[in-house]
This record gives structure tokens, sequence and C-alpha cells, in this order.
């Protein structure tokens, strides 16, 4: 046997971070669990070791056959995954002591769900693509029902559950579609391999596939008409899973989903209007939708369906010759940093008022912390796409990608949309600094709320002045 | 018509008509039975397309261990095996309905296709291909794979305790 | 003079506010107003410093060489966009960043005497620098995103100022439609900006200028891209439809109306336009909707001038109202006619402003005296006789009111009768006599409120006058300068048929080598070819004598027989209830925009949340139970919804597929 092509170098994140999760089971046993507390800097110290690999990777060449890619896509993913474990695991294992609920469970799925994402992000064939979604999803799953203390995220994690595997049905049901079509499971080589087939009959069993493909995609990615499960998951599950679950695990899936668009540029007639619709669709239900939550973590929820939208606007230009999915990659970060600390944020000032994330728990939060409700305003800010913050060099590069690349309708959508979205991000930052706080008495963050917080902030407002610092990083060391 | 085909036949006539069983008897240990020919129609399949050791795993792993475990979970459990399970409802008009529309759609890209026949001949064995298989090309799905399954397992065990401490 | 040398000096002019805002921002709380103050105004008047020595510079420079784009480095390079932190200095961006920096300076030198016990003025400081920061990035961008990055920043800015005294919900709603109405605006200037980037593939001003070279005039992709970003100035400069943020903005400190709303942001959309004139000399119809929506506005927003109360609010509709004069000239192509008037209103009614604010602030400190804080002390109808009581604020507000009104040889004749004459003169005389109305109007409304305010006698009795006292110098000396300014500016743009002296139009001079494009030039003849000196003198003649019947009626009605104003408003009760609601427009935007908006979003939202029987999350399933009661629940819950929405989805997108 032939090991030439194995390269273990290229899948060294994902082993470290599998790894941590491994070692964090085996201390947890050998200790009895005596030492659980010292686990999260365990599971950290993999997480860094790994982003220290993306950084300085030993090798740009794909590994394990052609299963492993380490181009930029996928180290954008990588680093994006990556970042949002470093944001919310401490915050999750604060949430987890205080309940009384396993870290060291908690922390291992984490770990094994991002490892599936970032597999996912770098897959190079259509297995592994699916295994990789598999893993996150059932370590999500379960998460989400490991973390509840509530009924309601036992029923959100049922519900994720099942209706997820409905989805993974389809999502399988059309890979074999379209391998069987193309005759490959590389899935750089769909492209060939469907012009192949174009123009016999076969061509239609491989539409059907990219349609089911694509449709369970869409599932994962929470985009219309797949969104229904959205609202009571994302709202039913402990705050840590959602904000893990609508940044990282998104991330990872538009990053898998691009990858299979790019390489399906061949047929890309039939698959654009369909992603178009869908695009579409999203925005405006997203949008408007978020507009009347009185419930800040629904809001959240529905703001994550609207940014599916947009994301998907810039998937659909890679159906044009000579468009890369720069612009996906840049938006995602930004908005992953953002979501990451907002949900955090929402927990911690939910806690300390009415305990089910109502918006008026937000009222006066400037008087009772003044930074943070400026940081609040900065973040929502950034997501609704104000300048100079990130959020808006995400939409501004999404938008005149589908402009150049002829989807001008759905970009002036976009932008109209975004100008219904600023109403509902405005809401929470207009009862933090212009109501009368319904509490008294200053509302202290701890130290990690505190530091992902200003990290969030400082990397929203860096990413928009600088937008090549993380696009000429994505483009340097992948290619 | 030959043999063969008779035989691919039935075996799928065997599998359709479990699974119908499987999806819409009331009685979850019947359900659970159901299953068994399910697995074996699917087996029948595999190896009427020449996939010797694929049929063979089936076998093995599906009814002898998924199976068996799945009937022992159910006649175990003191409350499951004369569980009544709700099936339809109000919504089995429109669940027909909206199936039958997925299976014409897909039914109308099946007889579109022209399905070439491939003219290469058939490996005489499967095992060591496959074999080899997951020891170069397909080495990351089966490591994947084991995460997976180790995901699952932690989530599952831990789950179900936590469950159990409650009562 | 060369892009080396400038680099430092251009980019210190909106660096220095944004270093104020930062220092005021981070240790404002350890100091006390005046030395936070002190820092602010040093800040942006360190800009002002620095743009007067690139004025005096460039004033040595030959005509063609006065042009700098100053390149920073890349901001962003994708596909085949490509985007660089540049600065633009030419005489159109000197021009804004003087008189922006310039009238800033003063109105924060007057902050410091007005601010001065307010307890967060650390706060206020930095949101004037850095409002200032965008205004002076605005007019500085070398291309259209650093200008829409600016555009933002202002609308950002001002929804913090205006909602600076938050405790009151009714500011804070103020703030928020200013906010939203702005986003509305910035919605058409990025339709705009990007339709341009689809067609010429770039963003940067001489490159889009160099695109549209080619074009013949009247060609689709300017007209459109013309009326795209005029949406957006209809926003930030308050023109209808979209002029009902700016009333209400008044909500905010005195001082911030001052900067915002007649000096600076409001001349935003003007600056866009001017730097575009490329755009819209090759648009005919687009000129042509300027031009009407500005002398609409003009009248439009004068007429609800005549009858408001507050003395903010009718400063309020008169800026709307000066605004339309200036989208007049541009509308006619007048450019630098349009950009006179701008410099000039900057000064008169930021001098207005002021005015109106040491008014109330010495309203505020006599009722405070009193121990009244149920009277509202910017109703018109509590003052009278503070001419006496304040007279550095009378005579300078009354230079201020001369100069917005029209009377020679104050700066509001000079540039308010050249668009006038402009607008006459390329042959549109239906918006030239809409003009000549507002001019009546304003004079009208502008006496009308010096006499309430100042002639006549206190109508809060004699006891209470005795508590008036003049404010302190550092209120009172940006008046001075104003009232200078308002009075001596009008003759850096004197018209040619009053050159006496042959000292020629310098204002015009001094931006010619901004427009001097062919289809800017083709413009200009039509005016030269039409003029004659004896109609410019007949028309001159003929506004002072409409601005003279204002001024007497306003004088008959409010200083020598009140009860004459009384009748006139109980024999139109009808008409005067209109125009006191404001001809009710924000009724209208509320019936026919905000409520569809709302009514759809709830409509979505019921379609997400169908399905859902009980409303709420509080299913009792349990993973352990799911051979019984757990799997019932579910099925009678949203799964089966999600499924069914899901296979439909799939179905339907086959279909979508199959069929084509």
């Amino acid at each position: 046997m032939d090991f030439s092509g194995l390269n273990v170098a290229a899948l060294l994140p994902e082993l470290l971070v599998s790894g941590g999760g491994l070692l964090v089971m085996a201390l947890h046993a050998a200790f009895r669990g005596r030492q659980d507390r010292q686990l999260v800097w365990v599971s950290l110290a993999s997480v860094v070791a790994a982003l220290a690999f993306c950084l300085n990777p030993l090798t740009v060449e794909p590994g394990y056959f052609g299963s492993a890619l380490s181009d930029p896509m996928a180290f954008a993913g990588r680093i994006t995954v990556l970042a949002a474990l470093v944001l919310l695991l401490p915050g999750g294992v604060a949430y987890a002591r205080s309940r009384n609920l396993p870290q060291a469970e908690y922390l291992s799925l984490s770990l094994f769900a991002a490892t599936g994402m970032m597999a996912l992000a770098s897959a190079g064939d259509l297995i592994v693509l699916f295994l990789a979604v598999e893993v996150l999803s059932i370590s999500l799953y379960c998460l989400a029902g490991l973390m509840g203390e509530r009924e309601s995220s036992r029923q959100a994690a049922l519900t994720y559950f099942l209706a997820g595997s409905f989805a993974s049905g389809f999502l399988l049901f059309g890979m074999a579609l379209l391998s069987g079509s193309a005759g490959t499971l590389d899935i750089a080589a769909l492209g060939t391999g469907l012009a192949r087939v174009s123009g016999t009959g076969t061509q239609w069993v491989a539409l059907g596939g990219v349609v089911l493909m694509i449709a369970g995609l869409l599932f994962k990615v929470g985009a219309v008409p797949f969104h229904s499960w959205v609202a009571e998951v994302y709202s039913g599950s402990p705050t840590v899973v959602t904000a893990f679950m609508s940044t990282a695990a998104k991330a990872a899936a538009f990053a898998g989903f691009g990858r299979v668009l790019l390489a399906l540029g061949s047929v890309s007639e039939a698959w654009v209007p369909l992603v178009g619709i869908c695009a579409g669709a999203t925005m405006i239900l997203g949008n408007f939708t978020a507009l009347v939550q009185g419930n800040f973590k629904r809001m959240l929820a529905f703001s994550s369906v609207a940014h599916a939208g947009y994301l998907l606007l810039g998937l659909m230009a890679v159906g044009a010759a000579g468009e890369s999915l720069e612009a996906v990659i840049f938006y995602l970060l930004p908005y992953v940093l953002a979501n990451a600390a907002l949900f955090l944020v929402a927990a911690k000032v939910s806690q300390a008022g009415s305990g089910n994330y109502k918006l008026d728990d937000y009222k006066g939060l400037a008087r009772r912390n003044p930074w943070l409700a400026g940081l609040l305003a900065l973040l929502l800010l950034g997501l609704a796409g104000m300048p100079p913050l990130a959020g808006f060099m995400g939409k501004f590069m999404v938008f005149s990608a589908a402009v150049r690349a002829g989807h001008t309708g759905l970009a002036v959508l976009g932008i109209l949309t975004s100008v219904v979205a600023v109403f509902t991000y405005l809401r929470p930052v207009v009862y933090a600094w212009f109501h009368e706080p319904e509490e008294s008495g200053a509302l202290n963050l701890d130290g990690g709320l505190a530091f992902v917080v200003w990290v969030a902030g400082a990397g929203l407002l860096l990413l928009g002045l600088w937008p090549r610092l993380w696009l000429d990083l994505c483009a340097g060391i992948g290619v | 018509m030959d043999i063969k085909t008779l035989l691919e036949l039935m075996f799928g006539l065997l599998t359709v008509a479990s699974a119908i069983w499987v999806a819409f008897t009331p009685k979850l240990l019947h359900a659970g039975f159901s299953l068994l020919f399910t697995f074996f129609g699917v087996a029948g399949l595999y190896v009427m397309l020449g996939a010797d050791f694929l049929a063979a795993v089936q076998v093995l792993v599906y009814i002898g261990g998924i199976l068996v475990l799945l009937l022992f979970g159910i006649l175990l459990t003191t409350a499951m095996p004369t569980a009544e399970l709700t099936v339809g409802g109000t919504r089995r008009g429109q669940g027909l309905a909206l199936g039958m529309l997925l299976l014409g759609l897909l039914l109308l890209a099946v007889f579109r296709a022209g399905w070439p026949l491939s003219m290469n001949a058939l490996p005489e064995t499967t095992a060591s291909d496959i074999g080899k298989g997951f020891m170069t090309t397909w080495l990351l799905p089966f490591e994947v794979a084991s995460i997976l399954l180790l995901g699952a397992m932690l989530g599952a065990l831990h789950l179900a305790r936590r469950a159990g401490e409650d009562q | 003079m060369s892009v080396e040398s400038l680099a430092l000096p251009l980019a210190l002019i909106p660096l220095l506010p944004l270093l104020g805002a930062v220092l005021n921002g981070l240790f404002g709380r350890y100091t006390n107003a005046r030395l936070s103050g002190a820092l602010a105004t040093a800040a942006i008047g360190g800009s002002f410093l620095v743009a007067l020595n690139i004025f005096l510079q460039f004033n040595q420079l030959p005509e063609e060489g006065r042009r700098f784009l100053v390149n920073y480095g890349p901001w962003m390079h994708v596909g085949s966009l490509s985007l660089d932190w540049s600065l633009l200095l030419d005489p159109l961006s000197l021009l804004y960043a003087l008189f922006i920096s310039g009238v800033a300076t003063l109105i924060h030198l007057y902050s410091i005497g007005y601010m001065g016990k307010e307890p967060s003025f650390a706060r206020y400081f930095a949101y004037l620098n850095l409002f200032s920061f965008a205004m002076l990035t605005l007019v500085l961008g070398g291309n259209y995103l650093v200008m829409f990055l600016g555009w933002e920043g202002v609308g950002l800015c001002s929804y913090l100022l205006i909602g600076f005294w938050f405790s009151d919900p009714e500011k804070a709603s103020a703030g928020k439609k200013a906010f939203v109405v702005n986003r509305i605006g910035d919605f058409g200037f990025l339709l705009g900006a990007f339709l341009l980037f689809a067609n010429l593939g770039s963003l940067d001003y001489g490159q889009v200028q160099e695109g549209m070279a080619g074009l013949p005039v009247g060609h689709w992709l300017p007209t459109a891209a013309a009326l795209l970003l005029f949406v957006g100035a209809t926003g930030k400069s308050a023109q209808i439809p979209l002029y009902v943020w700016l009333p209400d903005a008044m909500a905010g400190p005195t001082p911030v109306s001052a900067l915002i709303h007649a000096a600076t942001m409001v001349t935003a959309g003007l600056y866009m336009i001017a730097r575009n004139h490329f755009l819209y000399s090759l648009a005919p119809a687009a000129l042509l909707t300027v031009a009407i929506v500005g002398a609409s506005t003009a009248l439009f927003a004068a007429t609800i001038g005549l009858v408001q109360r507050d003395i903010k609010k009718v400063l309020a509709y008169s800026t709307v109202s000066q605004l339309g004069y200036m989208f007049l000239a541009m509308g006619v192509g007048a450019y630098t006619a349009g950009l006179f008037h701008v410099v000039t209103h900057a000064f008169f009614k930021a001098l207005l402003f002021l005015g109106a604010g040491s008014v109330i602030h010495a309203m505020h400190h006599v009722y405070h005296k009193v121990h009244d804080h149920k009277r509202d002390p910017q109703d018109m109808r509590n003052m009278g006789g503070l001419a006496k009581r304040l007279p550095i604020t009378y005579w300078t507000f009354l230079v201020a009111t001369i100069a917005i009104a029209g009377f020679p040889p104050f700066a509001g004749f000079f540039s308010k009768d050249e668009i006038l004459w402009q607008v006459f003169a390329t042959g549109h005389w239906p918006l030239w006599l809409m003009g000549l109305c507002a001019a009546g109007l304003t004079s009208f409304y502008m006496f009308r409120l010096l006499f309430l305010t100042f002639h006549g006698t206190y109508r809060g009795g004699e006891a209470e006058a005795a508590h008036f006292h003049e404010n302190p110098l550092v209120m009172t000396l940006p008046l001075m300068i104003l009232a200078v300014l308002s009075a001596i500016a009008g003759f850096w743009g004197l018209p040619h048929f009053l050159d006496f002296a042959h000292l020629g139009n310098r204002f015009d001079e001094f931006l010619a080598p901004v427009f001097h494009s062919g289809s800017d030039l083709a413009l200009r003849h039509a005016v030269e070819a039409h003029g004659n000196v004896a109609l410019e003198w007949a028309l001159a003649l003929g506004s002072i004598g409409v601005a003279t019947l204002g001024l007497l009626l306003a004088r008959r009605w409010y200083l020598l027989k009140p009860e004459l104003a009384d009748a006139a408003a109980r024999r139109h009760p009808k008409l005067h209830q209109r125009l006191l609601d404001k001809w009710r427009v924000d009724e209208l935007y509320e019936a026919v925009v905000v409520k569809p908006v709302a009514a759809f979003s709830e409509a979505c939202s019921r379609q997400v949340d169908a399905g859902l029987i009980d409303g709420a999350v509080n299913g009792t399933a349990r993973l352990a139970q799911l051979a019984g009661q757990g799997v019932r629940r579910l099925q009678s819950g949203r799964l089966p919804h999600y499924l069914t929405a899901m296979a439909l989805g799939v179905a339907l997108l086959l279909a979508l597929v199959f069929t084509r």
C-alpha cells in the first residue's frame, strides 16, 4: 500500500482538537471528576495549539489522500470555529459549573463538535463532508440536551435531533445521486463529472441530487424554507449551546456549502435560481420576523436566519465565472465574533433581570454599566452593518460580489432588508441608552465575559478598518 | 424474466413492505421485528449487486448487532413491549400526499435518466479492496466516523444517566 | 505643495477631533467642564488652523494644480473592487473643511458656556468632536466609500447628540427618528454607489468621472445614479420627502442644533451633489427633479415656519426651507451659487441658533430663579422685550435676521439673489416664482420671530424680567464673530452687476477648477446667454421688495397690532390648524409606511410560529419516555409542522429545477 498521500500534518488542527476532547474524558475518569475545574484549561490549550498550527502550517498539501484540504476556505473555517471556541468555552464552563451540570462532558462534546466543524470546512470528498456534518450535529444534539436544566431545552434537543436527521436523509440521498451520476466522490471533481453527463438523461438524476443536497445544507444553515426549527431550537437550547450552534456550526456549514457550490459551478444555471429564491425569502422573512420579537434571544435567532440570507447571496456569486468565496469568508468571522459575544451578554443580562430574555431587561443598561451598554451598541450596530465596523464590510463585499455576478435585484433586496435590520438592532440599544433602568445597581461583568465582549468589539472594529488583515491571512496561508 | 431479476424484485419487495410495516404498525415490538426483514432485504440486494462483503457486514452488524440490541432494549424496558404508538393522526393525508409528490418528482428523474451500464467486469471479491480503501483513500472518513460514534456514545450515556437520576 | 507634504496635515484635519473625542471619552470623567470643553475646542480649532494654512498655500498654486489625491494605503481589494484609504483635497473639499471646522470651533467654544452645568459634559464634548471627525471625513474622503463612512458617521453621531438628554423619551425617539430616516436615505446612496460600481467597476471619484466622460447627456446611467444619490441627499439634507427628522431633531441641546442642522450635516447632501456634478450635468432629468424638490421644499417648509411657536422649531423649518434654495440652485446647474448659499447660510443660521440658545439659556436661568419648571422656555409666547435684557444677543440676532431675510448688503442677499437670478436666467420661471414667494415668507417669519422674542414687553412680568442678564463672553464671542461674518461674507461672491470696483467673484473663481467639465460649462453658458444687467437689477430689486413686504407685514401683525395676527388665525381656523400640525405629514407617513411594515412583520412572525398552538415553549417531552408520552406530545406539537414544511420545500425546489 502506498502511504505517500497520507500527510497527517494537514489534519493536525483537527487531530489536536479531538485529542483535546479525548484527553478531557481521560482526565475526568482518571481523577474521578475531582479536577474538573482544570479541564477547561486543557481544552483551551488544545484549541490554542490548533490555532497555532493553523497559523503556522507545516504543510499546505492536502492530506489523507485528498480528503482533508488546506485551502483558504479550510483555513478561514478552522480559524473561525476555533475563535468561537475560545470565546465560548470559558462562558460555557462557568454556566455548567453554576448549574451543577457536567463540565467534562460539555468540554469534550464541544471539542468533538468543533472537530466535525473543522473537518467540514476542510472536507475534500463527500463522505467526509457528510460524516463531518453528522459529527457536529450529533454533538450539538447531545450538548443541547445535556446542558439543559429545563424541559424546554430537552425538547429543543429532541426537535433538533429529529428535524436534523430528516434533513441528513435528504443530504445523504442527494450525495448518493450526485456522486453516482458524476462518478466521483471528490468534491473538486464533481464539476467535470457532471459536465460529462450533461445533455444525457443522467443529468436529471444529477440535478435531483444537487437539489436534495442543497436542501439538506440549507437546513443546516437555517435558511428559508428550512428554517422552521430555528426559533424553537435556538430559543429552547441553553444559551451557551445556542451561541455555539448559531456561530461556529453555521460558519462551518457555510464553508462546506461554499465548497460544494464552487465545485458545482459548471451547472450553476440549475442551482443559482434555487439558492437565489431561498436567499431572497430568507432575507425578507428573517429580518421582518426579527423586527417584532420582544425576546432578545429569539431576536438573535431570527437575525441569524437573516444573516444566512446574506451569506447565501454571497454563495450565489460563486456561480459566476471568476468569483471566489472571499466575501463569504470575510462575512463569517465578524458575524461569529459579534453573535458569540451577544449571546453571552444576553445570558448575563437576562440572568440579572427577568430570567427569560425580555428586551425590557436592557432598559437603562447604560446607567448600570456604560461600558457594557457601549459594547452592546457596537456589537449590534456591527451586525446591522454600520460602517466602519466589520459587519458593514462583510455586507458590502457580499453585495458587491452579487452585483458583479449579475444578481443586482437580490443585492437591492439585501440593502433594503438591511435597512429593516437597523430597526431591529436599534431597539435594545435604545432601551439601553434612552430608558430609565427598572432595576438599580451596577451590573458587573466577570473577567471572562468582559474578555469576550472586548475581544469581539475590538475585532469588529479592527476587521472593519483593515479587512485586508484577515483576507490576506486567508489567502496567504492557504494557497 | 430470469431468476436474477426475480430475486432482485423479491428482495426489493421485502425491503419496502417491511419498511412500511415498521413505519405504520402501532406496536413497538412488531416494528422492531419487522426491521429484521428490512435489513435482510437490503443484504439480499447487496448480494445481487455483487457486494458480497457489504452484504455480510449488513447481516452481521445490523441484524446480529444493532437489531438485537434494539430488541433487547425494548424487551427489557418495562413499559416498552406493550407500548402503543400513535401513528399518523390528522396529518396522515397531508403526509401521504407530500410523500407521493416527492416520490413522483424523484421518479421523474429516474425515468428520464438513461442509466448507462458499466462495461467493467465485477470484481470477484470486494473485501480486500474495501480493506485497502479504509487504510488509504478512505482513512479519514474511517477516523471521523470513530469520533462520531464516540460523541454519540458519550452524549447518549450521559443523557440516559441524567434522566435516570431525575426519577 | 506636494502630495507627500500634504499627507500629514490633510490627515490631521479629521484626526485631531477624533483624538479629542477619544481623550474626552476615556479621561473626561477626571476633568471639569471647562477643561474638557477647552480640549475639544482646541482639537477642532487645530483642524481649522491646519485647513486655513493649507488654504493660504493653496492660493499660490496654479489653477490646474489644485487637486491632490492622498492615498494612505489599501482598504479592501476584493475581486475587481479596489478601494483605498484616501483623502481628496480640491477647492470644494477645502471650502467645506474650512467652514465646517471654523463654525464648529465657534460652536464648541459656545458650548463651554451653554453646557457648563451639564453633568455629563465629557460625553457631550466627545460626541461633538466625534461628529466633527465624521463630517470632515465625509467631505475629505477620496472615494465614495470613505465618504459613506463619514456619511453614516454623522448620522450615528447626530443620533447620539439629539438623544443626548436621554432621560426624556420624546427626545430619545427624536434621535431614533433622525437615525432611521437617514438610513432610508443612505439606502439610496448605497444603491447609487453600487449602480456606479456595477457599470464602471470603480468607486473612485476620478475613475467614475472618467468613465462618465464619454456618455451622452441624458444617458440612463448618470440619470439613474444621480437620482439614487439624490435620495441619499434628501435624507441627509432634509428635503421632501425625508425632511421629517430635522424639526424633531431640535430636541437636542441648542449648540448641537446649530452644528448639525445649520452648518454641517444638512449640507452633506449638497456636498455630495457638488462632488458628483459631472453626473448631474449629464442628467437633465435628475437635475430638474432636484430643482423641483428644492423649490417645493423651500416653499413648503416656509409655510409651516409661519405659525410655529417654539423658537427652535421656526429656525428648524427655516433651515429646511433654506436648504431647498440650495438644492434649487444645484438643480439648475448653478453649483457655485448653491455652495455660496451653503457657506453664508452656515454663518447666519449658526448665529440664529446660537442666539436662540442664548435666549433659551437666559430664560432657563430666570425660570430657575423663580422656581418655575412648568413653562416652556422655548415658547415665544412667553418671551418679548428681550432686546434690552440681552443686548449682544439681540444685535447679533438682528444681523442674522437681516441676512437671512435677504436685505443688502448682508451675506444672505448676495447668495440668495444669485440663486434666484440663475434660476430665472436658465428659464425656470415657475421655480423662480416659488423661490420668490418663499423669500417673502422667510422675511415674514424671521421678523415675526424677532419681534415676538426681542421687541414689545416681556410677557412674564417686570419682576421676573429683572432676573435677566446677558450670557458670559464665552457664549457671546462666537455670536459676535458670526455676526461679522454674516454681515460681510457676501462680498466674497459679489455678483458681477454689483461689482463696481471690478474685484471679480472670488468665490466663483476659487471653485472654478472643480466645475470645469464640458457639460458644466454648457449649463453656465446658458445663464450668460440669457443674462443682461438690467434684468438682473430688476430681479434684485424685486426680491428686496418682497422681503420688505414680509418685514412690514410682520411688523404690523406682531409689533404694532398683535390682535390682527389672532384675527387672521380665527378667520382661517382650518388652514391655521393645518400649518400648526405641519400639514400632517408625520401622520401620513405613520399610516402609509410604518403601519404596513409593522403589519407585514407580524404576518411573517405568525407564519414562522404557525403550528405553535400554545405559543410558549413548555413541552414536557422526556428522552427517557420516548416511547410513551413524549412521542405523542411531539406528534401533536410542532415537529410534524417543521417536517412538513421541509418536505414541501424540497418538493418545490425539485419541481423548480425539473420544470426548467
